[in-house]
């Protein structure tokens, strides 16, 4: 990543070239140096990747070992390599994959309409005053109650298919997502917004080149934050109420008493979560290049 | 580059698209009173002022005299005020695109390049899609800033910032152009080159200027008339004409009376 200044130079303001066409200096042939060079680069990209890895590697020894010397019976902690082979078995008998594309067919659907929804509502609360005034205060009070906590209500409602489900999951994301957008939309600086007015931008433009971009990064924090809820919830719900599903897949192995399946599940739970959220953090930051971050 | 004065002579030699008019302006008897806990507040007492078409006037007084105040009446961002404002002889009573202003901080938008900031200018007018991109490209080099078209603001330098944003606030081709201390935040150096490129540019344009500034000598260097603000409440102390030729010299003797008689009525 670049940084630069924003003072470019102690003379006078004249143009200074850009970053990208910055001239290469040839480096020193000398061959200590150039070794120096090249491990230190090794060490600097390695690490990017390592470092991370450092704490699960440590995570997964201490469980290698505390299983191996048997300090918790193995039918509750079994070792890893018997979790590994559970994940084969999972894997070739077909039963995560069921289990797995059950529950992410339910989080496309929660997430395509908890998406809409939330952004909706933020921009319907964002820009007017009065949807806020009306509706502002009810929302708020709703977001403090734990879509978990509904649940037990919900299914005496909506039943323990797919529409309890798909509730869930829509409120989960609404609420951060909607909050989100409407805090961005709100706190763009009243500078730029006079901008807009000195130059009389059409509603049009100044929606799109001001408000939106301005509004972008909160938007997209607020996207994080419903997805991850969409993807927690959703697990929550199989777990309590659902006859498919990864969270039913690991129900089932508590109930059989086979915690290697748990673990498997726990795992790719875990993974899962990343995934989306690694994806829309890239995703974010080639958005908002502007910002300099993450290229 | 060096410090040498590019002269107004050499440059008028290069027109651009004329300007329709550049906007007289005329202030009479403004007064300002903001609400602070209740209480009344005066920040400007019956300011009269009169811009010729064309000229370069620079407001100068210490914080607190509602220099700001003014321009933003002028520009319309602000319209609550006791008088008159006419530009060309009609009441100002929003913004508009004869009017312009470039604010202390550059303001442009981050996340638009350059170039997106300019013609951002440009929206409101009537341009096909070709006129516009040479118009943009036309304010570009009126600054110096070609070859940066895609950049975005965070990768300019704080002297380049203001030269989009000069180029922003000209696109519209507006008769008067308003300058909120738009040097303050630079570094002396670029503050002196930039001095000269607004000279260059406000006698190619043929654009009316007001601005607002703490510097004396900057104030001198530039206009064709000094307004001296007293504060608390803004009132106009004294007008004082700028009758030196340009390109101007800051160590000649008849600018350094000129520069003292303002500090005088500053410091009054």
């Amino acid at each position: 990543m670049q940084t630069l200044p924003t003072y470019k130079s102690q003379s006078l303001d004249i143009p200074f070239q850009l970053p990208e066409r910055r001239i290469r200096r040839a480096r020193p042939r000398i061959n200590g140096q150039v070794w120096i060079a090249g491990i230190s680069r090794i060490k600097k990209v390695a690490g990017g990747i390592a470092l991370p890895l450092v704490f699960p590697a440590l995570l997964l020894l201490f469980w290698w070992i505390a299983s191996t010397w048997a300090w918790i019976p193995e039918n509750i902690l079994p070792r890893p390599i018997t979790v590994v082979h559970t994940f084969g078995d999972l894997v070739s008998g077909g039963d995560l994959a069921t289990n797995l594309g059950a529950s992410l067919r339910r989080v496309a659907e929660g997430s395509a309409l908890g998406v809409t929804l939330g952004l909706a509502l933020g921009v319907a609360l964002g820009f007017s005053p009065t949807v806020e005034s009306w509706i502002g205060p009810s929302f708020r009070m709703i977001a403090q109650i734990p879509s978990i906590a509904l649940i037990p209500l919900l299914i005496m409602v909506l039943g323990i298919d797919d529409r309890l489900k798909l509730f869930i999951m829509v409120k989960a994301c609404v609420i951060p997502l909607a909050f989100t957008t409407a805090d961005g939309i709100r706190n763009i600086p009243a500078q730029y917004l006079e901008v807009g007015r000195v130059f009389r931008l059409s509603r049009w433009t100044l929606i799109r080149r001001i408000i939106l971009p301005g509004a972008l990064p909160s938007i997209f924090s607020g996207v994080r934050q419903g997805l991850a809820h969409v993807w927690v919830s959703l697990v929550a719900v199989e777990v309590l109420a659902s006859a498919d599903g990864i969270g039913y897949l690991m129900t089932w192995g508590r109930q059989i008493f086979q915690l290697d399946v748990v673990l498997v599940c726990v795992g790719v739970i875990g993974v899962i979560g990343f995934i989306f959220d690694f994806g829309l953090r890239k995703l974010e930051s080639g958005l908002l290049r502007w910002r300099g971050i993450g290229n | 580059m060096s410090l040498v004065l590019e002269t107004p002579e050499a440059v008028s030699s290069a027109p651009k698209t004329a300007r329709k008019h550049a906007g007289a302006l005329n202030l009479r008897n403004v007064s300002k009173t903001y609400q602070v806990d209740g209480k009344p507040l005066k920040v400007l007492q019956n300011i009269n002022l009169v811009v010729e078409p064309g000229e370069f006037v620079t407001l100068v007084g210490s914080s607190g005299c509602g220099k700001s105040t003014i321009l933003r009446l002028i520009v319309g961002l602000d319209t609550e005020c006791q008088g008159e404002i006419l530009l060309d002889g009609a009441p100002i009573t929003e913004p508009g695109l004869e009017r312009s202003i470039v604010f202390q901080e550059h303001r442009l938008l981050p996340w638009l390049t350059v170039s997106q900031n300019i013609a951002l200018g440009l929206d409101a007018s009537r341009l096909s899609p070709a006129e516009r991109e040479r118009t943009v490209r036309e304010h570009i080099e009126l600054v110096g800033l070609s070859g940066f078209e895609k950049a975005f603001p965070r990768q300019l330098s704080g002297g380049m910032a203001q030269r989009a944003a000069i180029a922003r606030s000209l696109v519209t081709q507006p008769e008067i152009l308003l300058l909120d201390e738009p040097l303050a935040a630079l570094d002396s150096l670029t503050r002196l080159h930039l001095q000269q490129e607004l000279l260059r540019i406000w006698s190619r344009e043929k654009v009316t200027m007001v601005m607002v500034t703490h510097d004396v000598e900057e104030a001198v260097f530039l206009s064709d008339k000094v307004v001296v603000l007293a504060p608390r409440p803004g009132r106009i102390r004294k007008e004082i004409a700028i009758d030196l030729p340009h390109p101007r010299n800051r160590v000649d003797p008849a600018f350094g009376a000129l520069r003292q008689a303002v500090i005088e009525e500053l410091t009054h």
